[in-house]
């Protein structure tokens, strides 16, 4: 036989072999699902859920179906990872930086801050946060009360809720796009002056930031507040941050700083110690070297690992689930799972949804790497 | 499956016969015919890129040309696990990079083709090794690793495992090429006492003082084609081509 | 060494800033040192009957020597507990005595070891031959148990690894698309929701009547899912061989199979090591998560303990000891990997 034969018989037999096993698993499992009096399908997301889940940013109450079990997880495990992303981003940045700084003292307090995090399993880290430090705060009876606008209780965090009004939200609109094109145009100036095409990507990001914060607090002017109120057993009104949420954000982002810093310090370092002598010799400071020749350098090296580690910090977020923070696989591949019994749907829907997030991370990936690739060109 | 017989040519060891490579879009080989005797030494020379390891390595099917044949022993080569093996297992080649196993001890390196292509009993393999190994003058290091080596004894090694498979033919491309010039010369000593004793080979080389003592002719090549042939004396000193006359006065 | 001290010293009041940092970090650490010492070992019980004969002010390291045995046992029995010891030794001996060997055995010999591990533990740990009698996996836990998952799913996880890997390398478009998809959608998925699969969803993939044992269960499914990890750190290493190695090989008339078993796959193997082992303390780390679907591993033990009623309210010690636990071992492990590339980089 020759190699093209070869190749085809094996080919053929992998593909047969694969309908086969999937074939045994798919009778089975009908049989086993009749035997025990059960359909499949995925009819049963159309069914009330009746069960309540602690923390929502969608509407949602017992009433609500399965599916919308589904987004309501979906969304709160979307919610962790997000602020845990930016959490362990700020964190990665300032240890990565610290690792390298020539105080040994910071330089120390970071190398120990990093080992010791990222030689502890996440899962300790998240459940000590939550079981340990949570026991240190106040029952709801004796809350603390932060200046009249809020309450911290062993419940969670109780601030005002702010609802804007239609002219509250036309204001806000009209500034967000004011202040962007006022943003694009400024740094699209500074990147033709400069020529540093880090210093927009980096401002454009800052700043939007602080115009969101902004935004937020302009869009009161036109907004309806709702304080937190609290009575004897419990606190009502308002928006409840709940500790599950507080816990997991705080493990997963000092977690995952302790790797971001690794990576910002291996960026650092990758970039030649000619390159800062020079910065410093043309007469740049220590920070504007590190902001316009260091890092930017740096980050060729730092993005592509860092954009993997996102994609750990939304699959890691599941480890919510053992604290019963409400995300996916605690209210759907735990509670749906229980009451309705349809594990593989719901497994595999689960399933789908981390994999869809992962192929849009590895696309930011990649879109990053070709620029890369042709920047160097 | 099925080999065409190739017409007999009853002293015709290996044959090139209109052999194309295409890399993409790019014609490495254009139309390239060659053949060897048995006991004949050819060399081959050319500028950089013109295409001489892609006409060797098509010769064991290192590369596998588009069109044309390669005819070995009169039998026409396939690409099949069995015509590959018969080919390559009485057939070697010798990189420039050496390309020895780093995680292999020298007499390892020459034993393990022995071994377990030809299934030769170890004893035995050791043996023959341990004797090609003298033949290149480097017997003395056969437990040490490559990397405990000079370039050009891991050369002279590179040739030793190739001799310990009694290949028919030795395919030598730029062999001396990332050697350090004091060293070009314990290989090439090598090569020629092999060419003396009868060995066929083809040389892709540079090395015209070796050309001109071993060799029995000289093909150019430029652009993935055959520019001229002739006998080396002729060829160095009288080139029929500007081509040839130009890669010549950038050489020599 | 005295330069050295001297610039650790000059690195304090480098800049102003840096001496604002220094005058902070003394700071800090006035306040927190004195606290932690205070806690951790001044006024800290050794020794006690249970909880009461613990002070609240010091911390209460009696409650896990009281309970240290069951850390590291689990739930086995306490008469068979030399099971263990010896199904852990057998292979460690092994492996040890693969330090005196020249370099060349040693890889086969840590090799042997850690297949021999797994051996080694379904008879002495399990039991049921030589007279020892059975102990169900339901029993097994504490560290032991994290060990047994850590090493035998990263020890099957190499060859399904090597597999995968050069499957996705392949020619052939079923054979690397399959492999490829295989290792991407295990890569996407958190390994939680594969434990889900091995309790929960697998018993429907079986024939009625047949039953495996839930740890194994576990063990398979860490397998798979950490063999996709494994693949992609295998892939990295061939890909790290030179091609040279690939085209002198078959120009010596060695096969496909061949020329992978002989000569890629030993370079690429020896390669891969550092990553191999952080993968290792990846999933050391990683085996915490069977306390999700009820398995007592170490710190499912240790969490389990302290609502031992006898020793109510040391939470802190056992997160505290848990962790010192896991930080040995990852940290150890992550040093001797960084010396294994280090070494590597040299040559
Ligand atoms: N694997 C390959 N892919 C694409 N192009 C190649 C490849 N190998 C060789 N080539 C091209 O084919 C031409 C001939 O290469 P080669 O035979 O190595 O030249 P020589 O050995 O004479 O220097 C060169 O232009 C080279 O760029
Ligand atoms: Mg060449």
């Amino acid at each position: 036989m020759n190699r093209q034969q070869i190749s085809i018989v094996v080919q053929i037999s992998t593909i047969v072999g694969l309908c086969l096993f999937a074939w045994f698993l798919i009778v089975t499992t009908k049989a086993n699902l009749a035997a025990a009096g059960m359909s499949s399908g995925l009819g049963f997301l159309d069914e009330k859920a009746g069960f309540d889940v602690a923390f929502s940013l969608i509407e949602y109450s017992g009433d609500n179906t399965y599916w919308r079990v589904f987004l309501v997880g979906i969304t709160n495990t979307l919610l962790a990872s997000v602020i845990a992303i930016v959490g362990c981003t700020v964190i990665g940045f300032l240890v990565g930086i610290a690792l390298l700084s020539r105080n040994p003292l910071t330089a120390g307090v970071a190398r120990v801050y990093v080992e010791t995090f990222r030689n502890v399993p996440l899962l300790l880290n998240i459940l000590f946060w939550y079981f340990v430090i949570l026991n240190l705060f106040p029952r709801v009876a004796d809350s603390f009360d932060l200046f009249g606008i809020g309450f911290l209780n062993q419940r969670g965090l109780y601030l005002p809720l702010i609802e804007a009004t239609p002219l509250g939200r036309l204001i806000m609109l009209a500034v967000v796009v004011v202040t962007s094109i006022g943003v694009f145009n400024y740094s699209k100036r500074q990147t033709e002056v400069t020529g540093f095409g880090i210093f927009r990507t980096g401002w454009i990001a800052l700043i939007s930031c602080t115009v969101i914060a902004l935004l937020l607090w302009i869009g009161v002017i036109g907004a309806e507040v709702e304080m937190p109120a609290k009575s004897r057993f419990n606190i009502t009104g308002g928006i409840s941050i709940i500790p599950e949420l507080v816990a997991l954000i705080v493990g997963l982002s000092i977690y995952h700083g302790a790797f971001v810093a690794e990576y910002v310090r291996g960026g650092l370092l990758s970039v030649a110690k000619g390159q800062s002598e020079a910065a410093l010799s043309t007469g740049l400071t220590d920070w504007q070297s590190m902001r316009l020749v260091i890092l930017p350098q740096a980050m060729r090296v730092i993005i592509p690992p860092y954009i993997s580690n996102n994609l750990n910090v939304v699959k890691n977020s599941s480890l919510g689930a053992a604290i019963a923070f409400p995300e996916l696989v605690n209210i759907f591949a735990g509670t749906s799972l229980n009451q309705t019994g349809r594990a593989i749907e719901i497994v595999l829907m689960v399933m789908a949804f981390y994999f869809t997030i992962s192929m849009l991370i590895s696309l930011v990936l990649n879109i990053y790497n070709k620029k890369v690739q042709f920047n160097e060109r | 499956m099925q080999s065409q017989e190739a017409p007999k040519t009853n002293d015709i060891l290996l044959e090139a016969r209109n052999l194309n490579k295409f890399y993409g879009t790019f014609h490495a080989l254009k139309d390239v015919s060659m053949e060897l005797k048995k006991g004949d030494i050819k060399v081959i020379c050319g500028p950089s890129g013109s295409g001489k390891s892609t006409l060797i390595r098509c010769m064991n099917f290192l590369e596998i040309p588009e069109q044309g044949d390669v005819i070995f022993k009169g039998q026409k080569v396939e690409d099949s696990t069995k015509s590959l093996r018969a080919l390559r297992s009485q057939m070697c080649m010798v990189f420039q990079s050496f390309n020895l196993y780093p995680h292999l001890t020298i007499l390892e390196n020459c034993t393990l083709a022995p071994i377990w292509v030809n299934k030769t009993p170890r004893k035995e393999a050791e043996e023959q090794a341990m004797h090609h190994l003298e033949r290149v003058k480097i017997a003395n290091q056969a437990s040490k690793y490559p990397n405990q080596l000079s370039g050009g004894q891991q050369q002279r090694v590179a040739i030793a495992r190739g001799l310990t498979m009694n290949p028919e033919v030795i395919l030598f491309d730029e062999p001396t090429s990332a050697l350090d010039p004091e060293m070009i010369k314990e290989v090439l000593d090598v090569m020629i006492s092999l060419g003396n004793s009868g060995q066929s080979m083809v040389c892709v080389t540079h090395e015209m003082g070796f050309a001109r003592e071993v060799a029995d002719s000289v093909t150019f090549m430029a652009e993935g084609q055959i520019i001229e042939t002739g006998n080396p004396d002729e060829f160095f000193t009288n080139p029929q081509t500007d081509r040839a006359k130009d890669f010549l006065s950038h050489v020599l | 060494m005295n330069g050295k001290f001297m610039s650790f010293i000059r690195g304090l009041y480098a800049s102003p800033f840096s001496i604002a940092m220094t005058l902070f970090w003394a700071y800090l650490a006035f306040l927190t040192i004195p606290t932690v010492v205070n806690w951790a070992v001044i006024n800290a019980v050794f020794v006690a009957e249970d909880g009461d004969g613990c002070s609240r002010s010091g911390a209460c390291w009696a409650f896990i020597i009281a309970r240290f045995d069951d850390f590291v046992f689990g739930r086995y029995p306490e008469a068979e507990r030399w099971r263990i010891i010896v199904a852990f030794g057998l292979p460690l001996i092994l492996a040890l005595s693969s330090l005196i060997m020249s370099q060349k055995q040693r890889g086969k010999i840590l090799f042997g070891s850690i297949l021999l591990f797994p051996i080694s533990v379904l008879l002495f740990m399990y039991g049921g031959v030589l007279g020892m009698e059975v102990v169900e996996t339901r029993l097994w836990g504490g560290f032991a148990l994290t060990l047994v998952i850590a090493i035998s799913s990263i020890a099957s996880a190499l060859p399904i690894g090597i597999l995968l890997a050069l499957g996705r390398r392949s020619h052939m478009p079923v054979i690397a698309l399959v492999s490829t998809t295989f290792i991407e959608v295990a890569r996407s998925v958190p390994m939680i929701t594969v434990l889900f699969v091995a309790s929960i969803m697998f018993p429907f993939f079986v024939p009625e009547g047949v039953e495996v044992d839930k740890l194994l269960r576990t063990i398979i499914a860490v397998s798979l899912f950490a063999g996709a990890y494994m693949a992609e750190v295998i892939r990295g290493g061939l890909q790290a061989v030179d091609t040279g190695q690939y085209e002198a090989s078959a120009a010596m008339g060695h096969g496909y199979w061949q020329s992978m078993r002989f000569i890629i796959l030993p370079q690429a193997l020896r390669i891969s090591i550092p990553a191999i082992v952080n993968l290792f303390i990846g999933f050391f780390k990683d085996t915490t998560l069977v306390l999700v679907i009820g398995l007592f591993d170490l710190l499912n033990m240790v969490l389990s303990a302290t609502s031992d009623p006898k020793w109510l309210g040391f939470e802190v010690e056992g997160y505290v000891f848990a962790a010192a636990v896991y930080f040995i071992f990852c940290f150890g492990m992550g040093h001797y990997s960084r010396h294994l590339e280090a070494k590597q980089k040299q040559r």
